[in-house]
């Protein structure tokens, strides 16, 4: 059994590369409006600028070094980002979006991992030739295994890599804990008091008596570093920096009424992983697919984005956004065979930016109403499980 | 450079054959959900729009202001108008391959063929499947 994740190299650099090719071996940020970094080429990295720092920070050195800084065009990235999981989906019809620029796919074969990787290799080509976007692959048992392997594979030519069973020892003691998909920085923090520095130690020890410790998720990457898979389907450690809840419809859904219904659903879900992690999106975009290519059995479908200023964990908020839209993107009629909805350029929620446009900026009080009405909803989501609580978004 | 940002419906029945101003319906086209992003996109996940700007396809029937179809799955073959980036630049050009040799030639005697060489800064972007060209301005 193997899990192989497809990420793209700095996604939303390599993006604006494909359609200014100008800007191909040259120092490339991508800012968000507020100034902040979101994306750098390899070129800015070798300069040492990290990553989410203000721009008014590094003037100088962006202005030394010729720095091209980019605005965000999220739409772009949302276009590309579907065309490369179309065409893994055509290798592999079970492909797990975790995020904008990285999918899970999953070989239930044993043995033949040789098989699995050249399949790997070939989408992975074929994603560079039909996209322009360069994607590295990690291949390993599971899935925060394979997130290990992509980091190996971003610095081989040919982009793929597999972490097999025999080299995890070898390997483990020289990525530093705060690099294991999920380690956060307050848990790196933690996990040093108790002298684990590395992803080898934190292999070693009891995921039972860390569990007590710390947390169920964390006894999970645990395991996932002995080799055992945890993380099924829509569980993951961590949020990206994006927010991906999409669906599959095996019968085509034809009436607006009810994709509406189905896109509410996915921004209740999008928002509830947004405020579980105590972050904001600056930006959001939804997509439909549906049988308008029959010809070539390829879908690529619509798609609408808009920014939100300040940012928002809102949900009726992302809501809005989808019945404005959707009359302009489906008419009645249409065939839906898949939805989605992403939440992009997130932030910590207490470093919210403030709004360029004072009359735009929401006053003190309303904020902090619309944060206790999505407590509430929240807190009942837990008791009650997503199906009660969602006439209440709607209903707000 | 245009996107495939919006893909909304666009129907419109069709006509083929107009010949000295009858309009000869194509019995071979279910004319009530002919589609037109389906006839003129093939590879939607590589395909892009471009706007054309500059004069040197114009023997190709490629205008300045024109929108060029490109699909980058197709693999350039002789006499293909091609989209290559030459030092950073799009250009859209013919490809032509003689004697193992590609070169660049552009629709226009006005400019030089680029020979396709080791180590130039050229990359073939993709190929130019169809031009929408306006007639009305």
């Amino acid at each position: 059994m193997y899990y192989a994740v497809f990420d793209a190299n700095n996604f939303y650099v390599s993006c604006e590369r494909v359609v200014n090719p100008k800007l191909q071996g040259i120092p490339v940020v991508v800012a968000n409006p507020g100034g902040i970094i979101l994306a750098r080429s390899e070129e800015a990295k070798a300069l040492g600028i990290q990553m989410a720092a203000p721009l008014f920070q590094i003037q100088e050195l962006l202005e030394e070094q010729g720095v091209v800084v980019i605005p965000t065009h999220f739409s772009l990235y949302g276009d590309i980002s579907q065309r490369i999981v179309t065409i893994i989906r055509e290798e592999f019809p079970f492909v797990e979006e975790y995020s904008i620029d990285e999918s899970f796919v999953f070989f239930p074969a044993k043995g033949a991992v040789t098989e699995f990787e050249a399949r790997c290799c070939r989408v992975r080509d074929k994603i560079k030739q039909w996209t322009g976007i360069p994607v590295s692959v990690g291949i390993a048992a599971t899935k925060t295994l394979a997130k290990v392997a992509v980091k190996r594979a971003k610095k081989l030519p040919h982009g793929v890599s597999v972490l097999d069973d025999k080299e995890v020892p070898e390997v483990l003691p020289h990525i530093p804990v705060g690099d294991v998909w999920g380690i956060g920085r307050a848990l790196r923090k933690k996990l040093l008091a108790y002298g684990i520095s590395t992803a080898g130690e934190l292999a070693a020890v009891d995921p039972i008596s860390f569990r007590k410790k710390f947390s169920v998720t964390l006894a999970y990457t645990i395991q996932e570093l002995q080799g055992k898979s945890c993380f099924h389907g829509r569980q993951v450690p961590k949020p990206a920096q994006s927010i991906l809840c999409s669906e599959s419809y095996r019968q085509a859904i034809t009436t607006r009424s009810e994709v509406e219904k189905k896109l509410f659903a996915l921004c209740h879900r999008a928002g509830q992983q947004l405020r579980q992690h105590q972050e904001v999106a600056g930006a959001m975009g939804l997509f439909l697919q549906g049988n308008r290519f029959k010809r070539t059995g390829v879908m690529l479908g619509v798609q609408q984005h808009t920014t939100f200023v300040p940012a928002t964990a809102y949900t009726p908020t992302f809501t809005k956004f989808v019945s404005d839209v959707l009359p302009q993107v489906m008419s009645e009629g249409d065939e839906v065979k898949r939805a989605g909805v992403y939440l992009f350029d997130l932030t910590p929620e207490n470093s919210k930016q403030l709004a360029f446009f004072p009359s735009k900026m929401m006053s003190g009080d309303q904020s902090l109403k619309e944060q206790k009405a999505m407590m509430a909803i929240d807190a009942i989501t837990r008791k009650w499980g997503k199906k009660r609580s969602f006439f209440l978004t709607i209903a707000i | 450079m245009k996107k495939q940002r919006k893909q909304k419906q666009l129907k419109s029945s069709v006509v083929t054959g107009v010949t000295a101003g009858f309009l000869l319906p194509n019995p071979a086209v279910n004319q009530q959900n002919f589609d037109l992003l389906t006839h003129l996109v093939e590879h939607p996940a590589a395909t892009y729009f471009i706007e054309v700007q500059g004069h040197s396809m114009q023997e190709a029937g490629i205008f300045s202001g024109d929108i060029i179809i490109v699909d980058r799955a197709k693999e350039p073959k002789n006499g293909q108008v091609v989209v290559a980036v030459v030092d950073g630049t799009f250009t859209v050009k013919y490809l032509q391959i003689q004697g193992g040799k590609q070169y660049l030639v552009a629709g226009n005697s006005e400019y030089a063929p680029i020979l396709l060489e080791e180590g130039m800064n050229i990359e073939l972007w993709g190929v130019v499947t169809f031009v929408i060209h306006s007639v009305s301005s």
